[in-house]
């Protein structure tokens, strides 16, 4: 109940109608697009679908209702609470996250300042992404990253989209709450892309934990070392690390007796030791834990755990 | 007997017309002290737009409670209608809540085309195109006030005057 009002709450009146007349279930609504005058879509329950005026799924675009530019306009306002200049920072990274933990990626016109995307106008397609929250997806995989009841520096490794962002912030959050065998420890979220916390007006939307804090749209590298400054936390989360500043800052953190979960795209620990910029994290052992998620239909499902000898602590039999 | 009713039925009418004039200026005043008002405010907002980058809703209603009627309400009342959950379109917000205070004020038509103005200029992208825009409007309300404080020393004499004038006539025609 409470998603479907915090998408109603975003939406152009007229979509705001259209969906109201709908029976759609907001837990399986993953994502809603607008394009200015192109098809009103969604991608329900793993499928693409578009709707009608009265609010009726359609397999065809042909009865489909058409994004207007007031649409765009309105649902563009209603995003930013009326004020997109308090989103500058998003929109130059293309995204805005909503009350909810929401997500809504914006394309249009890019204006560039010295090379750089300083920001962008003539916004005319918006994509609004469901965030979900699994809770208790990270549970299975606790018992591998605790060494002696201390949390050893993992790294989770995941192609995009396979739900390493959703397994870190449950990590979080069952890392901070404690458990009846571990108690809860402070925990420190460096979140560049508002994803982990998915913070509004500061407040994180996605529940982080109690002993979590969230430095909100905080470039990593920087991010580390305020939080180890700030907040001496005994675990530092972060998400998509991949400059060679980030793996600097991870470096000096580790030095300063933090413990890191962090998250990298890739498909295998193989594909990692390619890449110039992460070689370093395993062959240099830095990392304790390595988590390799599986790819394809099956977002969040641990493919396998190794330690850092590469030995396999888990391997999940997938089919085939 | 009769000439004490005509002593208190000349004080009557001539101090009403004094009242009147009395009013009459007082209005004048509070127009000068809501132009004041209104000019500060929007050097506040320009401020709380370009440095405090906080969304217009929050922006009102922390105007609203640093503010006394009728820019409290005017505030307050934005700020609700923007949080509310069938909500509408700025433009109309803002045009709707500013005919409300122009009802509820003493500012002038005049007055208002600054605020109404701002209508497509509040909430845009562009940090730099607010902070002129209020600006400009903040420059006009302060020359309306400026106008204002000229012509009503004037004005002030002129109303008294009058009054008085018409009071003593009143006075000669019927006492």
């Amino acid at each position: 109940m409470a998603k479907k009002e915090e998408i109603l709450k975003i939406v152009s009146a007229k979509l705001r109608r259209i969906l109201e007349q709908s029976q759609i279930d907001y837990e399986c609504l993953q994502e809603l697009r607008l394009r200015t005058n192109e098809p009103f879509i969604l991608l329900y329950a793993g499928g693409e679908y578009f709707m009608s005026e009265s609010g009726r799924l359609l397999r065809q675009a042909k009865e489909g209702y058409i994004v207007t530019a007031n649409d765009v306009k309105e649902t563009l306002e209603y995003i930013s609470s009326f004020s997109l200049y308090a989103y500058e920072d998003e929109i130059r990274q293309g995204f805005i996250t909503v009350q909810g933990g929401h997500r809504i990626g914006l394309a249009g016109k890019v204006i560039l300042e010295q090379g750089k995307v300083k920001s962008v106008k003539h916004i005319s397609f918006i994509n609004i992404r469901m965030s979900h929250e699994k809770k208790g997806c990270g549970a299975g995989i606790l018992p591998y990253i605790y060494e002696n009841d201390r949390i050893c520096h993992t790294l989770i490794i995941s192609p995009p989209g396979c739900g390493k962002t959703t397994l870190l912030r449950d990590i979080v959050r069952l890392v901070s709450n404690g458990d009846e065998i571990h108690p809860g420890i402070s925990v420190g979220v460096v979140d560049e892309r508002s994803e982990i916390g998915a913070c509004y007006l500061g407040i994180p939307q996605n529940d982080v934990g109690m002993r979590t804090d969230v430095l909100d749209c905080c470039p990593k590298a920087e991010g580390m070392l305020m939080m180890i400054r700030s907040m001496s936390p005994v675990v530092i989360a972060v998400d998509e690390i991949g400059k060679r500043e980030d793996i600097e800052a991870l470096a000096y953190v580790m030095n300063c007796g933090c413990q890191i979960i962090a998250t990298v795209h890739g498909s295998s620990i193989e594909d990692i030791k390619n890449k110039p910029i992460l070689r370093k994290l395993v062959e240099e052992k830095m990392f304790k834990r390595f988590v390799v998620l599986a790819g394809g239909k099956m977002p969040g499902q641990v493919e396998t755990i190794f330690d850092e000898r590469g030995s396999v602590l888990f391997a999940n039999k997938l089919p085939a | 007997m009769e000439i004490i009713f005509k002593m208190a039925g000349s004080i009557l009418v001539l101090g009403s017309s004094g009242y009147f004039a009395y009013s009459l200026n007082a209005r004048l005043d509070q127009r000068g002290t809501e132009l004041r008002r209104l000019y500060s405010i929007l050097l506040q907002l320009k401020s709380e737009i370009q440095y405090m980058s906080n969304p217009l809703p929050i922006c009102f209603e922390k105007l609203g409670g640093q503010e006394q009627a009728p820019f409290s309400d005017w505030f307050f009342n934005m700020a609700r209608r923007l949080q509310d959950k069938d909500r509408m379109m700025f433009a109309d917000v803002w045009i709707e809540e500013t005919e409300q205070l122009y009802e509820q004020s003493a500012l002038k038509r005049e007055d208002m085309e600054p605020l109404f103005a701002l209508r497509d200029k509040l909430g845009t992208l562009d940090t730099a195109v607010q902070s002129k825009a209020l600006d400009y409007a903040a420059l006009q309300i302060e020359h309306n006030r400026k106008n204002l404080e000229e012509e009503s020393r004037q004005k002030k004499k002129m109303i008294l005057s009058i009054s008085l004038f018409v009071g003593f006539m009143t006075l000669i025609l019927f006492v």
